[in-house]
């Protein structure tokens, strides 16, 4: 019997992080949810040191790892192998593996999905530590992160994570450009083609802000931002958040990217859409923030 | 959105000026007449990856190379004009 709801999570050289992220998508984890629920398929796109599968089997999940046959810098075809594999009615996609979850996440995500037949559910982005990955400097490395998560004592602690975490988008409001755990009806993934094989290059440059945008654009569908929980960034050395100044290189590079391809400027979406308030299980119209 | 060259030196400034208050303008949907060209982009209303995301296409229709810096450093649209001016890219 398949389950309501499929997770695809793209590893890449993430042996430190994606442990974390996958334990936090386990049914001990995530508030509300049982392992009959939800499947979680892990592909990792080529990594030199593999997943350790066999790590995973105490987490209780139901996990499928799948190594990409013909991984590339980007991970868009890994996703969309990820998406030709899911089988639930609601999707959720994790494209960088090394963001571990809020512990009420998947079930709130399921809460906001059905409250559209057409609903874009977009998650917002957490990094781990005082100052976003590209902006922390060297003080804060892999040690002090893991003091952090100490200190919180997570796994056990999660519901602090906001605590010792930095927002990307301190206002809910804001213009938003992506999501790292967007989740959509399966039809809805197959009607937009999953990710844009495109957008080639490292980290697939602008594809995610692509998906986001094509998909808050569809005909009928209804964003629906999450508050109130999240994922949250470990380093890893990732593309997007590696570095003091690429940051603003490679946005200006998926800039140029999104287009040439596109033929049209890449605009963070401003449509406000609904705020779902995981924990008090209420929905706010606010209408288009203009600001 | 076309905009006009100065005499092979570059683009000119006043157009410069018209493009980025145009663009912003489609942005966040409102007039350019009413966008400032003294106000940092933040209380214009266009937050710093969006001015980035504007760099990007600015160097894709005018074949040139922008440093997102100069946007940080000079963050409103007369201040990055007078930078690229500087920087020779736009005619003073």
């Amino acid at each position: 019997m398949a389950p309501g709801l499929s997770i695809v999570v793209i590893s890449y050289e993430m042996t430190r992080a994606l442990p974390r992220t996958l334990l936090s998508l386990s049914p001990a984890y995530q508030r509300h949810m049982a392992r009959g629920d939800y499947e979680v398929i892990l592909v990792d796109n080529g990594s030199a040191r593999l997943p350790d599968a066999a790590a995973f089997e105490r987490l209780g999940l139901d996990l499928s790892v799948h190594l990409y046959p013909d991984p590339t810098p980007s991970p868009v075809a890994a996703i969309n192998d990820g998406l030709a594999r899911a089988r639930g009615e609601l999707v959720g996609v994790w494209i960088d593996g090394a963001r571990l979850a809020s512990p009420g996440l998947l079930h709130a995500c399921r809460r906001a999905a059905a409250l559209h037949p057409r609903a874009v559910v977009a998650t917002f982005n957490w990094h781990l530590g005082p100052a976003l990955h590209h902006r922390a400097g060297t003080s804060y490395d892999e040690a002090a992160e893991d003091a952090l998560l100490a200190s919180i004592g997570w796994p056990a602690g999660a519901a602090a994570l906001p605590r010792i975490a930095t927002a990307e988008l301190p206002d809910p409001r804001a213009p938003m450009l992506e999501s790292n755990a967007i989740f959509m009806s399966r039809a809805l993934w197959r009607e937009l083609g999953g990710y844009d094989e495109a957008f080639r290059g490292a980290g697939g440059g602008a594809v995610n802000p692509d998906l986001f945008i094509r998909a808050c654009e569809a005909p009928g569908t209804q964003l629906i931002r999450v508050l109130g929980e999240g994922t949250f960034h470990q380093l890893h050395g990732g593309t997007t958040t590696a570095g003091d100044g690429r940051a603003a290189s490679l946005l200006k590079l998926g800039s140029k990217q999104y287009y040439r391809i596109r033929k049209r400027p890449m605009r963070a979406v401003r449509d406000t859409g609904w705020l779902f308030d995981a924990s008090r299980d209420v929905v706010m119209d606010l209408g288009t923030n203009a600001a | 959105m076309e905009m006009s060259m100065s005499d092979g030196t570059g683009l000119s400034r006043a157009a410069a000026e018209a493009w980025i208050a145009n663009y912003i303008a489609a942005v966040i949907d409102r007039p350019a007449s009413a966008i400032s060209r003294t106000d940092r982009f933040d209380v214009v209303g266009i937050d710093s990856a969006e001015v980035v995301i504007m760099v990007g296409v600015m160097e894709e229709e005018f074949s040139i190379e922008l440093d997102p810096n100069m946007l940080f450093a000079n963050p409103s649209i007369d201040g990055f004009v007078g930078a690229l001016a500087d920087a020779g890219i736009v005619a003073g």
